[in-house]
């Protein structure tokens, strides 16, 4: 059993997620700064700026939105409210399949850039129905983030790999890496908020898993995190069958 | 072409500072830490600047600083730094022109810089004013 983080801990967290969420904030917008001062100089050549341009330019927006929203949802949390999730009856594969898409084009545009090759993400569906009763945006940020982790903590050219299938009467999502894994003494807290695993080199607000937590509970799922330190994470999300679609 | 040497860590930042800078007709050599630039400023051509972005804590940022600071072939180049924090930067390379504090930094303002330090070095050979627009 983990005891709470001291106010001290606690305190030291906070100012180090204001930190980082600053700095968060500020690539995006700069590199968004940048992409209308090249759209300027394109049009003063009367050149036509590439659609390719513009997709990552929307995709900073995007990065820029989610850290927007997940400021919000910190913010709630911290006054004790919980988070605004609207259950209604939904499919769970459509969900995980465009996350999986989206995902699987950053990826090959980011990662065409990087020494080490473009992350392997591989999608297998096991069953074919997945009615939930739940909130798709909510659940999409879920899958969403857990795949942005897996991706984030396994190395360039590494394999990230989401199942979908059923597992004791309840519909389970798998998001399985082979990456830097979590020190087993803090797998307990990793999804305190602010939180940070001791080995997270790459930048992080430390609130996703909180976040994705408080969201799963108010699905009446279930989040578990299975790692070995050094060689990899799954994590599991279970959800309650939603009846007929 | 003047030839900038750009020391970006972040991906992203570092492909559209390149673009920025290729748009107002530099040569772009960008690595993404203090150890890639010393290599690059051992194999290629003497750049005109090196900017240097030390948001993140750069791997080798020292050595850096410390080989612009000795090496007599590297010690004349200009070095423009980019940062978010005033005041924090005790170890500058000794050739810094300019700290550029901010994000988001104005594009306008970094391509007026550059231009401002590359500017005298062409000036004797009559460069033309005119690509600025």
């Amino acid at each position: 059993v983990t005891s709470p983080p001291t106010l001290e801990e606690y305190r030291e967290r906070v100012e180090r997620y204001l930190a980082v969420v600053a700095h968060e904030l500020r690539t995006p917008l700069q590199t968004l700064e940048h992409f209308f001062a090249i759209v300027k100089q394109r049009i003063e050549r009367a050149e036509v700026p590439s659609p390719e341009l513009v997709d990552r330019a929307t995709a900073q927006l995007r990065r820029f939105a989610k850290l927007i929203a997940e400021l919000a949802d910190t913010s709630r949390l911290g006054l004790g409210h919980a988070l605004d999730v609207r259950l209604q009856q939904m499919d769970l594969r459509s969900v995980v399949e465009s996350v999986v898409a989206a995902h699987r084009e950053t990826v090959e545009r980011r990662d065409a850039q990087r020494a080490g090759g473009v992350h392997s993400l591989v999608l297998e569906v096991h069953g074919d129905r997945f009615a939930v009763l739940g909130d798709a945006a909510r659940l999409d940020q879920v899958v969403f983030n857990l795949v942005e982790n897996a991706l984030k903590f396994s190395p360039a050219g590494g394999e990230v790999r989401v199942v979908l299938d059923h597992d004791a009467g309840w519909h389970r999502i798998s998001i399985t890496d082979r990456g830097i894994g979590i020190p087993a003494a803090e797998l307990p807290r990793i999804g305190e908020r602010f939180f940070r695993a001791s080995n997270a080199a790459q930048a992080g607000t430390g609130m996703g898993l909180a976040i994705i937590q408080e969201i799963v509970q108010a699905h009446g799922g279930r989040l578990d995190i299975v790692s070995t330190f050094g060689e990899g994470t799954t994590v599991m999300v279970r959800l309650a069958d939603g009846g007929e679609p | 072409m003047t030839n900038l040497l750009l020391v970006e860590p972040a991906p992203d930042l570092q492909r559209s500072l390149v673009e920025l800078l290729q748009g107002a007709r530099y040569g772009v050599v960008a690595v993404r830490n203090g150890g890639e630039a010393l290599r690059t400023l051992g194999t290629s051509t003497r750049p005109s600047v090196i900017i240097l972005d030390v948001t993140i804590p750069i791997v080798g940022g020292a050595d850096l600083a410390a080989a612009l600071a000795t090496d007599p072939r590297l010690r004349e180049i200009p070095v423009i730094v980019l940062s978010t924090v005033c005041g924090q930067h005790r170890d500058l390379p000794p050739r810094t022109v300019a700290v550029l504090i901010g994000r988001p930094l104005r594009a306008e303002v970094l391509l007026e810089i550059v231009d401002r330090v590359v500017r005298p070095r062409h000036a004797a050979g009559a460069e033309s004013q005119a690509e600025a627009g």
